[in-house]
């Protein structure tokens, strides 16, 4: 793949329509400033939250005097936290993601991707990071919410190039130990590996109370199969080779193909995973625009 | 099994090109990066078996497609295991074997006769049975069944051998359809081996109906199987004797001969005639046009011996046996007429005109037909019967004297009464020419015949006939002279070794000119002529018909010959001889067809078999459309196995569709 000029990552007609819309999440997020989103904590934002009985060391400033002066006890009023968001962008740098085709390769559909989401979310005044998953974590950049960050993100993605093999449930796991506060992680892979693995690593995640946001990007070619000749198809990320017609096997591979898929949505069902199977021959920007606004209408209906 | 197109054969090879073109197609993969190939590695183990054996199935069909192909082209014709023996053995294989002179014809290209190369094939198709069917032989000199005990006798027994007889078919089927009825056997078939010579089939047969209500009536299931031998050699001919006659012209004692030359072509040729008279051979040069050629002459006779024996050959050809023709001669003798007349005019006008050629004072008897006697026919030649036809006794007597030899002629009775038969031919009505438009005769017979051309080709001025009236003839076998109207004015019917006349008009002034004797005379005389073989000493007889006797006759020539009443030749037991010679029938090229063959045996399955060359396997079928249909089979199955197969079971998680590109 030749290298890209990091500026062509973003299409400013791209960035320009989404950014009407604010990325948001499904939980509440731990930022260390006030931001846009729900916090744990209660904070001194216009949203009433509840009221709670008066304990000693209490900022006695809090006191609601209106309710005193009804019921003479002592209530405190309070209002709910917000706070920034602090998103992971998780893309898999292993082999199988330089998969071409005539729609192009789905490493680049990726990067694209999350070039576009680091943007949006620095954009909106959250703070985005970077990890490069292959067989082990080969870039890690923590979130920021500088501006200037971008440029350092954006590079970066230019720069990544695919390697090695998946490791991509490892590094699952090891990231969901590694970030402490809670935080989105959007994870764009193709997800070719075991999907109870996968499951177990979203879990994880999950437990640790991150909105994971699994991005599964699929080709045409590998969704359809319509080869109609024989082919040799040779492993990206080992030696190994078939030859075979695909005429004979299309049927017994769709449906493995739709095993993997619906374990994986199983999977993301149980552990409020936010799983999108993305077909690469669909225009990234009406890939995003979808999740942008899905999302807000999910947290509109309480999702 | 074989095949009509061998040659097609060595397009087998082409079987492999349904391999090739896979190992090329699996040769020309393309090879393609993968990332999703744990579903490759699962599809690809989990579907081995079912696809492979598929593919393999695939593969397996458009090879056999293609032998199929190759085999339907090359034109098989099954035997053994697939065509003649697809059935189990039969309970009994009836043989009708056809022995007649045609059958003597060889096969082009081979040194066998049709009957020699049927045999062969007969034997080795049914030797393939073994002891498990019953062989019962009935042939056509004998009609008798016989019982192999195996297959080889056919090639030995002297009832296969080679006759000069003709073959009637009706009844050489219905003893085999009788022996099949007699003994009931589960499961039979009739193998008939013959050259479909029309006039031995007889399709317009009466008793072919019989047959077929006999075949019905079989209780099992019976089969037919015809190896026939249809086309005619190239290049044979045929003759035979159609009259002989002794007599004596200017002192020289002559027989005058009729010969018929049939051959298959109609080009002219210089055909040299070989004439063997008591061992003396002598040869003429006869120049012959068309396909029938009629040759009427005479050879002279010495004087001393007075009997002798002889014969006339054309040049050999495919066909040996019908190349030859034999006849025997003895004293000159007076051909004496018994005339009965009901009209003394016409019995006086009658008996002048049969008065002796010679001048010699005429012998004859004139009698009505009320005073006729058996015993007047006594060294008589000819009956010129004038009056009611005659019944009962009487007609037993002339049928009698036909059959040895004799003939009859009659003339119209004054007032034709009754519609009694002789023979099978009877009088009409009668009918009055208008006074100035009298009956002519215009057609008329001018090789062979009473009103044949002359010795010297002249023709008798029959058309100078004029019948103020005439007695119209029904039921004529063969019309020798007819008017412009169609009318018959003198038929013949051949019954045993003689004949009955009829003639349609009578020597009297109100009748016809015919008195005039231009015509009657020479009619009359030979007549009388024909009938005198009956007292000749040398006698003509046909192969097939000579009575069975005590008289131990022995083969003069040729000294090969074997038996009288099969073989044609000179024979002489005592002081007697006799020419045997084929019948004229077996020189009818008249074929039957196909289809009007299968068509005799009604609903019973009958299936015909040419044999064209010396091959074994000739009593096999052609068996095209079999392969056809299983190649057929063959692609039919192969695009059913192509056939993607339909979801089973609905899909757990729908795999994203393709949508419109530019959603925002």
């Amino acid at each position: 793949m030749a290298d890209l000029d990091y500026t062509t990552l973003l299409d400013p007609k791209v960035v320009s329509r989404l950014l009407a819309q604010p990325l948001v999440t499904r939980f509440p997020m731990e930022g260390n400033i006030s931001g846009h989103h729900k916090s744990p904590h209660r904070g001194s934002s216009v949203e009433f939250a509840e009221y709670r009985n008066y304990v000693p060391g209490d900022d006695i400033r809090r006191l609601d005097w209106r309710v005193f002066a009804r019921s003479d006890r002592f209530y405190l009023k309070e209002f709910e936290a917000e706070t920034n968001l602090r998103c992971y962008l998780l893309l898999d740098c292993s082999n199988s993601m330089q998969f071409s085709s005539a729609h192009g390769t789905r490493f680049s559909y990726a990067t694209r991707l999350a070039a576009t989401l680091a943007y949006l979310v620095i954009q909106q005044g959250d703070s985005a990071g970077l990890l490069c998953v292959s067989d082990k974590v080969r870039v890690d950049i923590p979130p920021k919410r500088n501006p200037a960050h971008v440029r350092l993100l954006l590079q970066t993605l230019a720069q990544a190039r695919p390697e090695g093999e998946t490791g991509l449930v490892p590094a699952l796991h090891e990231i969901a130990e590694k970030i402490r506060p809670r935080a989105l992680v959007i994870i764009l892979s193709d997800l070719f590996a075991d999907p109870a693995e996968i499951n177990s690593a979203c879990q994880h995640l999950r437990f640790k109370k991150h909105d994971v946001v699994l991005m599964h990007l699929l080709d045409r070619d590998e969704v359809d199969f319509s080869f109609d000749r024989p082919v040799r198809f040779v492993d990206l990320e080992s030696p190994r080779a078939i030859v075979t017609d695909p005429t004979l096997v299309r049927e017994e591979y769709l449906k493995a193909l739709r095993a993997h898929v619906a374990q994986l949505q199983q999977g993301a069902n149980e552990s409020k995973t936010d799983y999108r199977q993305i077909i690469t021959d669909r225009p990234y920007d009406a890939v995003l625009a979808d999740f942008l606004t899905e999302r807000v209408r999910q947290l509109a209906v309480g999702g | 099994m074989s095949f009509l197109q061998p040659f097609l054969l060595w397009a087998l090879p082409l079987l492999m090109i349904p391999v090739i073109i896979h190992l090329i197609n699996r040769m020309r993969h393309r090879t393609r990066q993968w990332a999703a190939m744990r579903f490759l590695l699962a599809a690809t183990q989990s579907s081995v078996s079912h696809a492979k054996l598929r593919q393999w199935l695939v593969l397996l069909f458009r090879v056999l497609a293609v032998l199929m192909l190759i085999l339907f082209l090359s034109r098989p014709i099954a035997g053994g295991w697939l065509g003649w023996a697809l059935s189990t053995a039969p309970d009994a294989i009836v043989i009708l074997l056809d022995r007649s002179a045609s059958m003597e014809t060889k096969i082009t290209g081979s040194d066998l006769t049709r009957r020699e190369s049927a045999l062969k094939l007969l034997s080795e198709n049914a030797r393939r049975f073994g002891n498990r069917s019953q062989l019962v032989l009935i042939d056509s000199a004998s009609l008798v069944p016989t019982e192999l005990s195996r297959a080889e006798l056919l090639l030995e027994l002297s009832s296969t051998a080679s006759t000069s007889t003709s073959a009637d078919l009706p009844a050489l089927v219905q003893a085999g359809a009788k022996w099949l009825s007699d003994n009931r056997a589960a499961t039979a078939e009739l193998w008939i081996a013959s050259d479909l010579q029309g006039s031995n089939w007889q399709p317009a047969d009466p008793r072919w109906s019989s047959v077929q209500e006999r075949l019905d009536a079989l209780p099992q299931k019976l089969r037919v199987r015809i190896l026939s031998f249809p086309n005619a050699s190239a290049g044979n001919r045929s003759v035979s004797l159609v009259e002989s006659s002794r007599r004596t012209r200017s002192g020289q004692a002559e027989l005058a001969v009729t010969l018929n030359i049939e051959k298959n072509s109609p080009a002219e040729e210089l055909l040299p005639l070989t004439i063997n008279l008591n061992g003396i051979q002598s040869q003429i040069d006869l120049p012959i046009q068309g396909q029938s050629f009629r040759w009427r002459g005479s050879i002279n006779l010495p004087n001393e011996p007075e009997e002798g024996w002889g014969s006339v050959s054309i040049p050999a050809d495919p066909n040996s046996t019908d190349n030859t023709v034999w006849f025997v001669y003895g004293p000159e003798v007076a051909a004496l007429p018994l005339i009965v007349a009901e009209d003394p005019r016409a019995g006086r006008i009658l008996t002048l005109a049969s008065s002796p050629a010679n001048g010699a004072r005429a012998l004859t008897n004139l009698v009505r037909p009320s005073d006729f006697s058996p015993t007047l026919l006594t060294n008589k030649s000819a009956v010129f019967w004038q009056g009611p036809l005659p019944q009962g006794n009487i007609a037993s007597n002339l049928y009698h004297f036909v059959e040895q030899g004799g003939t009859v002629l009659c003339f119209p009775p004054l007032n034709a009464t009754g519609s009694g038969k002789f023979g099978t031919l009877s009088w009409g009505i009668s009918e009055t020419a208008p006074p100035t438009n009298e009956f002519r005769v215009i057609r008329w017979m001018q090789e062979e015949g009473p009103l044949a051309n002359t010795d010297e080709g002249q023709q008798l001025p029959v058309e100078d006939l004029l019948l103020k009236k005439r007695q119209l003839i029904s039921g004529g076998k063969t019309i020798l002279a007819a008017g412009g109207d169609g009318a018959p004015f003198l038929v013949r019917e051949t019954l045993g070794k003689g004949a009955i006349y009829f003639v349609a008009s009578l020597p009297l002034r109100d009748w016809s000119n015919f008195a005039d004797g231009v015509v009657l005379l020479p009619m009359l005389q030979r007549v009388l002529q024909q009938g005198s073989q009956r007292l000749s000493a040398g006698q003509l007889w046909t192969a097939g018909t000579l009575p069975q006797s005590q008289v131990r006759w022995q083969p003069v020539q040729p000294p090969t010959a074997r038996d009288p009443l099969l073989n044609d030749g000179i024979y002489r037991a005592n002081s007697q001889a006799i020419a045997v010679n084929r019948p004229s029938i077996e020189d009818d090229p008249t074929q039957l067809k196909e289809d009007e063959c299968v068509r005799l045996f009604g609903s019973t399955s009958a299936q015909l078999f040419q044999q064209n060359s010396n091959r074994t396997d000739a009593l096999q079928g052609e068996v095209w459309r079999l392969f056809l249909i299983i190649m057929l089979l063959f692609l039919f199955g192969e695009a059913i196995l192509l056939l993607p197969r339909k979801e089973s079971e609905p899909d757990p998680a729908p795999l994203s569709r393709r949508q419109p590109a530019g959603i925002a």
